[in-house]
């Protein structure tokens, strides 16, 4: 118990002294989840709207398909991953392994799916009105469907808060295709997976720590969302 | 009637089932005189609506319009402009739901802005301009879906039982904003179920029963023309 | 490797021994060796019991437990001879007279391995500091186990006598396993220590070759101790002596 507390202790110290260890992890983390975002939020975006505007040939089976990946566990995404940008694996030659670029791939491919299940779910709750009454006053398909976004807006922001949540606690992916190198793709949650092993439990609680104020704050931005969401759509 | 016609309705039918909702053989419509749309619930004339607007597709038969030379196929965006029963607001402010209109027809972001407040004075909504659309009464709300498609200056206005849960002082308050579009020159259909001074202001019907439209003048349409005599 | 799967390797192990025994086989006819369950994955065992069965009228029955243990079975007698490589512990185990004899094992000794290209350029050298001196200047990369294992800490050891301060360039610390350790080093291209147990076991799949070894420094000494027979009355001290002795 007292170990408990000393390494509590030792944690805060080191989260409040702004340990350059510490933090240098917890930038790679977020490095590296943002940048899966950016790139994983226009794509997801589009197959979103195409999903719930467009009705072509195959998109129940897209739909069923992202709900499906949506469960997929993060070290078969890194499995996969791993192999393919092995040595002896196809895209071998671009030499991402153990990178960071590596560990966004593998956080983008997480990302997409529960970005577009949640995007086509909000996109979907919008009145049919919003895109009827657009149309008629004039508004091009491109601008009415601007207008949709904006309609959507407090689901759309879940959206993309719900999938930085999962991206930056996952480790699965993060372990295989970064490695947990020092200074270059240990992040948060590969460090307490691997680190804690050789007893650095102050350095693990502390960044377990950031997680869950980020968990925590991210919840709340979800509840507020979530009720301004369905204010939203029933008025 | 010599007028030459803005609409034309011909063999048009609808209906989910086997059998058609309606069925309109023939329709041709001047747009000079406003319409009283009635029918029982269920006849369909929202239907009928929907699809001069263009928002749904006829089973058979083609409607066209005709608003400058040419005849055209609905939809015709910013000029035939349907509204709903109960408008959707855009989840904005008043004032945004008016210029995202003014945008969309291509205004610039001064003539939106002029042409935006000029409508907010017309509609009566000026104290409101940063209320959330949303939070408006039913009255107020038709008031300003009236604006914003007024700010387009369409030709027709499709307007879907505009007065269904409206007290009597809104009803009066649409009236003369109605009455204002007719003096510029819209047309208009109205549909409603109850008798109400809109209704009053029509001077042609148009009544959906057992599957067929009958067509007749009104009183008010026969009061003026002997009037004009 | 958990506790779990340690007992399951060992009932395995036991069973296997079992169902080859002798059904009459003697008491005196078995020998019970406790070691560790890095000795058992390094395949050391593999190579000597086959050999020493054919050669002697003993059965082996090894359990493959922790260090910890396994000296504790030898305390016990519920071992004849124990076979480890922590070289403090078992000085202990000796000065507290549970065991007797030690002897050292040359077995599973460390190894550098690399690109074959080798661009740190030191196949053929004979002291493994000039061989970290050289990769640590030549910028190459050398993937460190960083987990505080035996095997980190020798490497440790070996950049302090190399006078180099890990954390050089190339250097990367990756807090993992040597078998997770030699696959990065395969995919990166870059060089890291290995005991020779895992690299001989893992050699075919990995994109790099063996560049240096035989270096005293990089020797990795295990002992065999026996129990001390004058503890326990039915212990095969002499079965436990023919094995020591090979």
């Amino acid at each position: 118990m007292s170990e408990l507390l000393d390494s509590t202790r030792a944690a805060l110290t080191l989260l409040v002294s702004l340990d350059p260890d510490l933090w240098e992890i917890i930038g790679v983390s977020f490095r590296v989840s943002l940048t899966a975002m950016v790139l994983a939020i226009p794509p997801a975006l589009l197959i979103a709207l195409a999903l719930a505007r467009l009705a072509f040939p195959g998109r129940w089976l897209l739909i069923s398909l992202a709900n499906t990946l949506m469960a997929v566990p993060t070290v078969v995404v890194g499995l996969m991953l791993f192999m393919l940008l092995s040595r002896s694996g196809p895209l071998g030659e671009w030499r991402l392994l153990f990178t960071q670029p590596a560990m966004v791939i593998g956080q983008w491919l997480l990302a997409i799916p529960l970005l577009i299940a949640m995007l086509h779910a909000a996109l979907q709750g919008v009145d049919q009105r919003a895109w009827e009454t657009a149309r008629l006053h004039g508004a091009g398909r491109v601008a009415a469907l601007w207008r949709l976004l904006g309609e959507a807006r407090f689901g759309v922001m879940a959206a993309i808060v719900a999938s930085f949540g999962r991206i930056i606690a996952e480790v699965g992916s993060a372990v295989m295709v970064g490695g947990n190198i020092e200074h270059f793709t240990r992040n948060i949650t590969t460090a307490i997976a691997l680190e804690t092993l050789k007893g650095e439990y102050a350095q693990g609680i502390a960044l377990g720590l950031v997680l869950l104020v980020l968990a925590l704050i991210l919840n709340l931005m979800l509840g507020v969302l979530r009720g301004r969401g369905q204010q939203t759509l029933s008025s | 009637m010599t007028k030459e016609s803005m609409l034309e309705i011909n063999r048009l039918s609808h209906g989910f089932s086997a059998k058609p909702l309606w069925t309109i053989d023939q329709l041709h419509w001047s747009g000079q005189d406003m319409v009283h749309l009635l029918g029982d619930n269920g006849s369909g004339k929202t239907t009928l609506l929907r699809i001069l607007a263009g928002l749904d597709a006829p089973r058979q038969g083609s409607v066209s319009w005709r608003l400058e030379e040419q005849w055209q196929l609905p939809p015709c965006p910013a000029q035939v402009i349907y509204l709903h029963q109960t408008p959707y607001m855009f989840d904005t402010s008043v004032f945004d739901n008016l210029r995202l209109a003014a945008r969309w027809h291509g205004l610039g972001r001064r003539d939106s802005q002029m042409r935006v407040r000029r409508m907010l004075h017309w509609c009566g909504l000026e104290q409101q301009g940063r209320q959330r659309a949303r939070s408006l009464s039913g009255g107020e709300r038709l008031r300003l879906a009236l604006a914003r498609a007024w700010l387009l200056q369409p030709r027709v206005l499709l307007l879907d039982e505009p007065t269904a849960n409206l007290d009597a002082q809104a009803i009066a308050d649409v009236d003369s904003l109605v009455a204002d579009l007719v003096r510029a020159g819209c047309a208009v259909i109205l549909s409603a179920h109850h008798a109400s001074v809109l209704t009053e202001r029509c001077q042609r019907q148009w009544q959906l029963c057992d599957g067929l439209l009958w067509e007749s003048a009104t009183n008010a349409a026969f009061m003026a023309e002997r009037l004009l005599r | 490797m958990s506790l779990p799967a340690t007992l399951r390797n060992a009932a395995i192990i036991l069973g296997a021994t079992l169902l080859t025994s002798p059904v009459l086989a003697a008491d005196n006819d078995i020998i019970r060796l406790a070691t560790t369950t890095s000795t058992y994955n390094s395949g050391l065992l593999d190579e000597l019991l086959p050999q020493f069965e054919a050669e002697h009228p003993y059965q082996v029955q090894v359990i493959a437990v922790g260090t910890g243990k396994a000296l504790r079975m030898g305390q016990d007698g519920d071992a004849d001879l124990v076979m480890t490589h922590a070289p403090a512990a078992e000085k202990a185990f000796v000065d507290a007279g549970y065991g007797v004899e030690p002897q050292g094992v040359m077995y599973n000794d460390f190894v550098i391995v690399g690109p074959q290209k080798d661009s740190a350029d030191i196949q053929g050298l004979e002291e493994a500091t000039k061989a970290f001196k050289q990769i640590a200047d030549s910028d190459a990369l050398f993937i460190s186990r960083g987990d505080d294992s035996g095997t980190h800490k020798k490497e440790l050891a070996l950049w302090q006598s190399s006078d180099i301060e890990p954390g050089f360039e190339g250097y990367r610390a990756a807090g993992q396993g040597m078998g997770k350790v030699l696959q990065m080093a395969s995919e990166l291209q870059g060089y890291t220590l290995t005991d020779r147990g895992t690299w001989l076991a893992m050699q075919n799949k990995l994109d790099l070759s063996l560049l240096m070894q035989g270096d005293p420094r990089l020797f990795n000494p295990y002992q065999v101790i026996l129990v001390n027979p004058e503890r326990y009355n039915d212990l095969n001290t002499d079965g436990a002596r023919a094995w020591r002795s090979g």
